[in-house]
């Protein structure tokens, strides 16, 4: 009894000094389902960082051997004990390919995001606080982004700066920063005119202080939940620029090229298309799972 | 020079029905330590009179078309905007109507009293939020709650809070925006008594904006009183309670009930407050007031001295009002 006493105590303790991002986990832990799609996402960096270190450690031999080796004989062979998830055209392993593209399709998926994010939460959230003249400005030009399709955009991009990793990351990034300053503005624009904007305003707080710990904490959770939808795609526009040639090179492992040469074998060997359009889907799937369990933990009204 | 001068004040609203005159050359003079209440009908433009002392008008909407406000000597209106930043929070405080709305969800309780702090004095975070548990004790709410949110205090509770912030500063002038409004009767009086309480502790002066009478009473020294964006009396406590001139303010003391007369009926004012796009041309009370004349229509009265310290904004100069008292 006492002990189960001190236990509560000490528990009350926790709670007391519990940090927002405290908070917010001990919350997020009760969602299931965006819990699997954080161990996903977490299992897939895991797999990308240990690929990454294993190229780093082996001088790219175990790559060569496992990812880029042919063999007519295995042949778009079917799945089996030897090769799981079977092989492809060249007779190259399918899981060992699958496993080695990650990185690509996430860090080039994540990082392109966030470098959109970090510019489109600035121009929105300047807009949107601001208003007026300055609004109209921003997003004006943001308009006109908007109104080039976002592939023809990136294919813009790519062939303005030429291919590579960085330019295929502001091919992705450039066509979504509009998309992300206009729901920053407009989730910066609900809260703005709230009261507790005015009552910090009254105390002498500056701008950048009114934007920063009021304004965008207040307005972050339909950005998140976009944020996350988005990467979803950003990791499609890299499979598509693989398709049209201009992303990824083959033989690199991308998840797209994968999936685009397959498309040729789709009537003889199924699991060379299925295989990667599964990892792709769960992939997305996970990462929206992960963010709308993120957007329900951040929201404080639900707390407790 | 008084501590608190506001001259011939107009601010007007832009809005898609028009242009909406809020507040019409409103005079008023504070002293310091002075208490004064604002009591007028919701939409008479008290609150965008506090509002505009503090320069927190929202700048899209509202226009300050001519006046001066002065504080200790300056001109608040033309002061630049960071030495407007300055004075908010530390010289001049406002406590909000709302405590539910006023508080930032996202923040602990005391975070949001700590950056009160920490905009006009350069401490690390851990004084502020020494300072910050110190209000919040002064306010009387356990220091160990300063880690929770808005959400898990009561609404009389969070109004401690928003008091808390406006006092973090030992501000010299208090503007509170009907800070009992939103709660109830037993609650009012604690904040009130608690306001009164810190504000001698500090000595700071107070506007108290409200349309209670009763509150206005207990806590104020003078009173102005505000129809339609005008000032129509304005005198200390005593003059407007006991030696009404405007028929207006008459009408407002009649429509409460008194404890100690037998009243079958109250007497409420007939009417509504006009619409402030279309004012009317003359005392802007004609179309309500049952003694308007045709001069009342057509021409705007000034005030008139009745009294020492005692103003009334009537033709009748205070002859009119015992007698719709007594209607």
């Amino acid at each position: 009894m006492t002990q189960q006493g001190m236990k509560k105590a000490t528990g009350m303790n926790e709670y007391q000094g519990r940090s927002l991002w405290g908070e917010a986990w001990h919350r997020y832990k009760k969602n299931k389902v965006a819990v699997a799609g954080l161990v996903v996402v977490i299992a897939l960096l895991i797999i990308a960082l240990g690929t990454i270190v294993i190229d780093l450690v082996t001088h790219e031999s175990v790559y060569n051997e496992l990812v880029l080796k042919q063999d007519i004989y295995r042949k778009l062979a079917k799945p089996s004990m030897q090769h799981i998830f079977g092989c492809d055209e060249y007779g190259r392993d399918i899981f060992f390919r699958m496993v080695w593209g990650t990185r690509y399709s996430l860090f080039i998926g994540v990082s392109s995001i966030l470098f959109a994010l970090a510019i489109g939460l600035v121009l929105g959230s300047i807009a949107g606080y601001y208003g007026g003249k300055i609004d109209n400005f921003i997003m004006r030009i943001m308009d006109v982004f908007l109104s080039i399709p976002s592939m023809v955009m990136a294919i813009a991009v790519v062939t303005a700066l030429g291919t590579g990793t960085f330019n295929l990351v502001l091919s992705i990034a450039i066509p979504q920063i509009p998309r992300l300053a206009r729901i920053v503005r407009a989730s910066v624009m609900t809260v703005r005119d709230r009261e507790f904007i005015e009552s910090a305003r009254a105390v002498g707080a500056n701008d950048r202080l009114i934007i920063t710990q009021y304004v965008l904490p207040n307005a972050m959770a339909p950005i998140i939940v976009q944020t996350s939808l988005y990467i979803g795609q950003a990791i499609l526009a890299i499979a598509g620029l693989s398709f049209l040639g201009i992303g990824i090179q083959p033989p690199t492992p991308e998840w797209g090229s994968i999936l685009n040469a397959a498309r040729t074998y789709m009537r003889q060997a199924w699991h060379i298309s299925l295989i990667p359009g599964l990892v792709i889907m769960f992939t997305v799937l996970s990462l929206n799972a992960a963010g709308d369990g993120l957007r329900d933990a951040l929201d404080p009204k639900l707390k407790n | 020079m008084a501590f608190l001068e506001i001259n011939k004040i107009n601010i007007d609203y832009v809005t898609e029905d028009g242009v909406v005159e809020a507040v019409n050359d409103i005079d008023l003079s504070l002293k310091e330590g002075e208490s004064l209440g604002l009591v007028g009908e919701t939409g008479a433009g008290k609150t965008t009179l506090a509002k505009c002392i503090m320069r927190i008008l929202p700048e899209r909407t509202a226009r300050i078309n001519s006046g001066e406000i002065f504080y200790k000597g300056t001109d608040l209106l033309k002061l630049e905007p960071e030495k407007m930043r300055e004075i908010r929070g530390s010289e001049i405080a406002m406590i909000f109507q709302d405590p539910m709305t006023a508080l930032n969800p996202v923040l602990t309780v005391g975070e949001q009293i700590a950056e009160a702090v920490q905009n006009h004095q350069k401490v690390d975070d851990a004084e502020a939020m020494k300072k910050a548990e110190e209000m919040l004790e002064l306010v009387g709410i356990p220091a160990a709650r300063s880690s929770e949110y808005p959400h898990q205090f009561s609404g009389g509770m969070r109004q401690r809070v928003v008091i808390a912030i406006a006092l973090a500063c030992n501000p010299k002038l208090l503007i509170a925006d009907e800070p009992t409004t939103a709660l109830d009767v037993t609650i009012q009086a604690q904040v009130l008594e608690m306001i009164q309480k810190l504000r001698t502790q500090m000595k700071s002066s107070l506007i108290l904006i409200t349309h209670d009478l009763g509150l206005v009473a207990q806590n104020c020294e003078s009173v102005a009183v505000i129809y339609a964006g005008e000032i129509v009396e304005y005198g200390t406590v005593h003059d407007i309670f006991k030696d009404m001139k405007h028929p207006y303010t008459v009408g407002l003391f009649t429509s409460i009930p008194k404890i100690n007369e037998d009243v079958k009926r109250l007497t409420p004012i007939p009417g509504n407050t006009p619409d402030p796009v279309h004012l009317p041309k003359g005392c802007k009370f004609c179309t309500r007031c049952a003694y308007a004349t045709e001069k009342c229509q057509n021409e705007h009265p000034e005030l008139y001295q009745s009294s020492e310290g005692h103003f009334v904004r009537c033709f009748l100069k205070g002859q009119g009002g015992e007698k719709y008292g007594k209607q």
